[in-house]
């Protein structure tokens, strides 16, 4: 793998590019790397140490109480931002508001399936299921790219 | 057992049968008015007999279809496994306000209440099933057109 450096003033912001001849192993995690330095929030480990948090390595957001959780695949971080603060921070990066108290990784369900009372069971990546209410079912299949409500 | 989720549950289960109740009791005054029979004290204690039953049953099935074995299993069997729960819950409003019930009655009903209940059961649960197979491949679509790496220039 050959690296190369620009420097070009004129740019508004840094851009990476990445030419592959296969999309391999080494790319597709030179495309993680460059994509979760990008998106990051901050999130607070149990012991209270701060933790950059990639966005894309963040299963589901859930406010428990008057705090807010971040879910990855096999850790929990407490993040000091308002449900409503994510939700805008994290717009239109496959996130989307599921029930009053949680927002969903697009990215990281794996399947859906039907649940009582017309609301959407979300089985994601790593075992866990999470519930879309009702009231928030066309909202989701709206950010699936599906029209009309449920 | 997990406090929060049964609290969570004992929580949604009040908020249920409040409202649940509260049409009771309005369904009975209308009764009452319309047929002016007289109200006996224990007629004013058993709705709230029935309901303290039903919070504590309602409590129990929200606190077991939200385990994760339930989660990992289709609704219909969680509601079907449930059953005798919400059977025990109808037959109780039914014997509190009917006194005059007889012994085939409380074999009958609870054989018709089982049969109606699987069948609308099931019906729902392939009519919302079928929904969910269309979002499902909305969201494979999903995936392809949005792959977890970004854009792709």
């Amino acid at each position: 793998m050959r690296l190369f450096l620009k420097e070009n003033t004129d740019l508004k912001e840094t851009e990476v590019e990445i030419r592959y001849k296969i999309l391999d192993e080494e790319v597709e995690s030179l495309i993680a790397a460059v994509k979760d330095s990008r998106d990051k929030i901050l999130g607070y480990k149990d012991n209270g140490d701060l933790a950059p948090l990639a966005v894309s390595k963040i299963l589901y957001l859930e406010a428990v109480d008057r705090y807010v959780f971040a879910y990855t695949a096999s850790e929990v971080y407490k993040v000091r931002l308002t449900l409503y603060e994510l939700e805008d921070e994290l717009r239109g990066k496959h996130f989307v508001r599921i029930s009053k108290s949680s927002i969903v990784n697009i990215n990281a369900v794996k399947r859906i399936s039907p649940d009582s009372g017309r609301r959407l069971r979300l089985h994601l990546n790593n075992g866990e299921t999470v519930i879309v209410s009702r009231g928030y079912v066309g909202d989701f299949k709206s950010a699936i790219g599906m029209k009309g409500d449920a | 057992m997990d406090k929060v989720r049964l609290i969570k549950a004992l929580k949604r289960s009040f908020l249920i049968s409040t409202c649940f109740f509260a049409l009771t009791i309005v369904l009975i005054a209308v009764c009452i008015a319309i047929s002016g029979e007289v109200i006996y004290p224990d007629m004013i204690l058993r709705p709230f007999l029935v309901f303290s039953v039903f919070i504590v049953i309602n409590t129990a099935r929200i606190y077991l279809a939200g385990s994760k074995w339930a989660s990992d299993k289709p609704y219909v069997l969680t509601n079907l496994l449930l059953m005798p729960l919400y059977l025990i819950t109808a037959m109780a409003g039914i014997c509190a306000f009917n006194d005059q019930m007889s012994a085939a009655d409380l074999i009958r009903f609870p054989i018709i209440f089982m049969i109606v209940f699987t069948i609308l059961q099931v019906i729902r649960y392939i009519a919302d099933k079928h929904k969910s197979d269309e979002i499902n491949d909305a969201l494979n679509k999903y995936h392809k057109e949005h792959p977890d790496y970004g854009e792709e220039i």
